[in-house]
């Protein structure tokens, strides 16, 4: 079974071909990259079938020394895992590499543009199939290079390098935190491979003692940290979230291709280890805690936003704190089932509003105010308020009673069923206020559509979810172990959800009152909080501003020490 | 007898280029002449190298990496009343530098005194000397003293002095100023030249004084190259001329082999290989550099951006270089876990490396990728003639990359 292999050496020959032949066939480029991709298409579907059925398949091709021992191997593994990102990446390819034929023509980089993409995507699938930290490293850093340079696609161009730039130099940062922490893995449990690091980490637990002694710490949880740590730079998770919303000025295509791919590779990074993941649950703890300052922080600056790419910037990072919570979560399976439908979903907003982009260029007036005027009332009416509590508290609740009974999913499981009940309420609830402010629920079609499309969504996401974390885990009792050792003080989780509750209730109370009319009373400076809060979120919380400041500073140090040196 | 035969080998293996580089000074020759005779002699040099010295394999390579990069700095240069002096002096810094590498005792020290001499020499004919420059020579004269005395002392005289030299080849902050104001003053493709040559017999000192170092010792020098680390990494990043940039970034890189002296065991196995990656990488960048300081005198880094589009192959040539540079941290961070023994670590230990991959790695990615971004990306200057590599200096670069890539990753 050496058809995986294949799926790597398609594109990374169609890279190379057009790096070395690209100028002597420029007509031919595209058509290259496509071939490659779509080849590896569908050997990575066949490949997924043969997985399914077949179970798991290793390859070493080569290690450093001869001994068994070595911990530097060069090979793959390709489990469910493996198969489901390797279909999703290639797929995605597909469309963008079609996408690009014409977008880019007449570019002066079109060569370079395709070869870029096909070396990347042979870096992403790769990364995906790798067997052990150590390649799954190297792949990791010539992603953040491919990324760079890909970024860097319109060279001339001052701000697209200097995101790229941005870019790079905070994937480093996790970078360094993840060499840190394989280091850490090799020096404790003696291996690099998965399945021996899970198992060495679970027989022999570890604990590193800092400051001589005062502080003890469980070497899989400084392990699990700084490798998070890096993920973290990847999925663009809070504080590490900067380049993410600047890298709109590479290509549509790019953006597309990185808003579906690269930046799951965080979220595929915890998946990959969640065994190892599962032996810390402070680290887990951790996670969820990042993910949801970073779903926090995304959602409430995409508000603000009035450029389409950059609010789709911002919804990434959004979608991204969910992943990353799923994860902190133990929910490992949905978060990939989340990253599979976000993946999907965002590279077809990305390629729309690329055509979108394109189309208003060529006509200025685009859109036609007149025809885009929606026809229903403006003023929000009883049925608004119905639909949006319908929507928002009722609907979580019956499906829920629903899929108890339909697909067998235990109540008596509290922590899940509290989980799901969070992620509608917030999920519905964000839903209902980009309606809310688009005046868009005002008739009875669009009021029982909605409600419709969010019940049917909503049911067949917990559905999938569910059939795929079997898909995902086969083995009895793995999944649930991960929810286990996820599991928060009841009470802490208890006191969350009630928080959020009141906030989602206290909120739909304050725009059911002023929308009627009715005063109710706010103290002043609640109101003002309002003003201030649109300022901080059009400053992004001044995140990027510290990190500016301390780089000048950083600089000017820089300036005197060289003078010196 | 078989030892004298090849002590006698390779003296006079040092002193074929170090009499011809005389010789050459002296004889008024054409340059295209004296070019295909520095080549040739290379080119000789290797075959001896590999036919009749019997060299230990780490020796062999500190000797190839040379050979290596002096065959670049010649093969590139083109006609120029800069480059016809160029030729002997690197067949003069060649023999001193193998004299020193493959020959043993007294002899090998006398090829060091003879190379640091030469560069002492070369240093005191600046017209304005400064106080730096002065200190300077001092520092090679009190390292040639140390180096003859090592050579005729007891053991602890030998362990201070190769102490001492190494820290001085292989530049540490304080000891880096000779290494930093030769980088400096050497002009055109020398300068990638000497780069290899410092770093070379730094290897080499430490290589022979590696065995000897107590714990106590390591952990200082730990420290010490934390500290270098941090202040270098700072000086490249605020450094606008190329030849001090890449002389800082250089010592930046070379702490971290003083720094994983303390965790790594078995230095030769990862040290020499990722040390060598180090000279041929920056190497390589200066030489690139030199092209350009070539064509437009150009010597500030940011004066001349955007070179990617009027100089798609240097643009290619540099992002190459940099893309290599920006992953040498991590050679021999895996090449040194082969050989780490496996357990608890001391938390100093993590401490240390973990601050020293910030210094280097980190600092690293911004000030190369700050450099390239003044140097190949940006808006290109419209008042410039622009002429691109030409095939010989894509050559040179591309033997310097392949070596690192060789050193780096498979040696």
């Amino acid at each position: 079974m050496t058809i995986p292999i294949l799926i790597l050496l398609f594109p990374l020959l169609a890279g190379i071909f057009i790096w070395v032949f690209g100028s002597r066939i420029l007509a031919h480029v595209a058509k290259v990259g496509v071939i490659a991709t779509s080849i590896s298409c569908l050997l990575s579907a066949w490949t997924l079938y043969y997985v399914s059925n077949e179970g798991t398949v290793q390859f070493v091709f080569w290690t450093l020394n001869s001994e068994d021992s070595a911990i530097l191997k060069v090979g793959m593994l390709v489990d469910r895992l493996t198969a489901i990102m390797m279909l999703l990446i290639t797929s995605v390819s597909v469309v963008i590499h079609v996408y690009s034929v014409r977008y880019l023509e007449g570019d002066p980089g079109y060569a370079r543009f395709f070869g870029l993409l096909s070396f990347m995507t042979f870096v992403i699938l790769s990364l995906v199939s790798s067997p052990n930290l150590f390649m799954l490293f190297v792949f990791w850093q010539l992603l953040s290079l491919a990324l760079y340079l890909i970024l860097n696609f319109n060279y001339s161009h001052p701000d697209a390098c200097r995101n790229a730039f941005k870019t790079f130099f905070v994937h480093r940062v996790g970078d360094v935190s993840f060499l840190l922490g394989i280091f850490l893995a090799y020096k404790y449990f003696g291996t690099l491979e998965f399945n021996e690091l899970f198992k060495m980490a679970a027989e022999k637990p570890r604990v590193i003692s800092l400051f001589s002694g005062m502080i003890d710490m469980s070497a899989v949880t400084a392990i699990a940290i700084f490798i998070f740590v890096g993920a973290m730079a990847k999925s663009s998770q809070f504080p590490l979230h900067v380049w993410l919303p600047d890298t709109m000025d590479s290509p549509t295509p790019v953006s597309a291709l990185m808003h579906a791919g690269i930046i799951n590779a965080g979220g595929f990074l915890l998946n990959r280890l969640a065994p190892f993941y599962a032996l810390s649950p402070d680290t887990l703890h951790i996670v969820f805690l990042i993910g949801v300052l970073t779903v926090l922080l995304g959602a409430s600056m995409m508000l603000v936003q009035n450029d389409i790419k950059k609010t789709l910037g911002f919804s990434t990072m959004g979608q991204m704190g969910y992943m990353i919570m799923e994860c902190g979560l133990g929910a490992f399976a949905l978060a990939i089932f989340h990253l599979i439908a976000h993946g999907l979903f965002k590279a077809t907003l990305f390629l729309g509003a690329g055509s979108g982009i394109h189309a208003s260029r060529e006509e200025p007036k685009l859109p036609y105010s007149s025809s885009h005027e929606v026809e229903e009332k403006k003023s929000s009416n009883q049925l608004t308020w119905v639909t949006g509590l319908v929507v928002t508290l009722m609907m979580p609740l019956f499906i829920l009673m629903v899929a108890h009974d339909m697909l067998d999913i235990h109540l008596l499981n509290a922590h899940g069923a509290v989980i799901f009940l969070f992620f509608s309420w917030v999920t519905v609830s964000q839903v209902m206020f980009s309606l809310y402010r688009l005046q868009a629920v005002d008739s009875w079609k669009v009021a029982c559509t909605m409600i419709g499309a969010l019940f049917f969504i909503v049911f067949i996401y917990l559905w999938a979810g569910e059939e795929f974390t079997h898909f995902l885990y086969p083995e009895p009792g793995v999944s649930h172990s991960f929810f286990v050792a996820a599991a928060f003080n009841p009470r802490v989780f208890d006191v969350i959800i009630l928080i959020a509750t009141a906030f989602i209730l206290f909120g739909w109370f304050v725009v059911y009152t002023n929308a009627k009319g009715q005063k109710i009373f706010i103290s002043d400076w609640i109101v003002s909080v309002r003003k201030q809060m649109y300022i901080l979120l059009i400053n992004r919380f001044y995140v990027d501003r510290f990190y500016v400041r301390w780089s000048n500073s950083i600089l000017r140090l820089a300036e005197k020490v060289a003078h010196r040196f | 007898m078989m030892i004298d035969n090849q002590h006698t080998v390779t003296i006079i293996l040092a002193l074929f280029p170090l009499v011809l580089g005389i010789l050459l000074r002296v004889v008024k020759i054409s340059f295209s002449n004296l070019k295909y005779i520095g080549l040739a002699t290379i080119g000789v040099l290797g075959i001896i190298l590999v036919v009749i010295v019997e060299a230990d394999p780490s020796t062999q390579f500190l000797s190839f990496a040379v050979l290596l990069s002096g065959f670049c700095a010649l093969f590139c240069q083109e006609e120029s009343q800069q480059d016809s002096g160029s030729c002997p002096s690197s067949m003069i810094t060649l023999g001193f530098t193998l004299g020193t590498l493959l020959c043993h005792g007294l002899v090998s020290r006398l090829f060091l005194c003879g190379l640091l001499g030469y560069a002492a020499f070369s240093l005191a004919r600046e017209k304005n000397r400064s106080f730096r420059t002065t200190l300077i020579i001092i520092h090679f004269i009190v390292a040639i003293i140390l180096s003859l005395s090592s050579a005729l002392g007891g053991d602890s005289l030998q362990m201070l002095a190769g102490l001492f030299l190494a820290v001085t080849f292989l530049p540490l902050v304080p000891f880096h100023l000779p290494f930093v104001g030769m980088i400096e003053g050497v002009k055109g493709a020398l300068s990638s030249f000497w780069i290899v040559v410092w770093l070379a017999i730094g290897l080499a000192e430490l290589n022979m004084i590696y065995p000897s170092l107590s714990t106590e010792t390591l952990f200082v020098i730990s420290l010490l190259s934390l500290a270098s680390a941090f202040y270098s990494s700072l000086a490249a990043l605020g450094q606008k001329q190329s030849n001090l940039f890449v002389a800082a970034a250089t010592v930046a890189h070379v702490s971290l082999v003083w720094g994983l002296l303390n965790i790594f065991p078995n230095f030769p196995s990862w040290g020499i290989a990722f040390g060598l990656a180090i000279a041929f990488v920056l190497g390589g960048i200066c030489l690139v550099f030199s092209f350009v300081r070539q064509r437009y005198g150009w010597t500030t880094i940011g004066k001349l951006p955007g070179l990617s589009a009027p100089m798609p192959r240097f643009g290619t040539m540099m992002v190459l270089l940099v893309s290599l540079a920006l992953f040498l941290p991590a050679f021999p961070m895996f090449s040194g876990l082969i050989l780490m023994p496996t357990g608890d670590a001391l938390d100093v230990q993590l401490t240390i490396i973990f601050l020293m991959f910030i210094a280097v790695w980190l600092a690293g990615g911004w000030f190369f990728l700050q450099m390239l971004h003044q140097t190949a990306f940006g808006t290109a200057r419209t008042d410039v003639p622009y002429t691109d590599l030409r095939i010989t200096e894509i050559v040179a670069v591309t033997v310097l990359l392949l070596g690192a890539g060789y050193s780096g990753l498979l040696y």
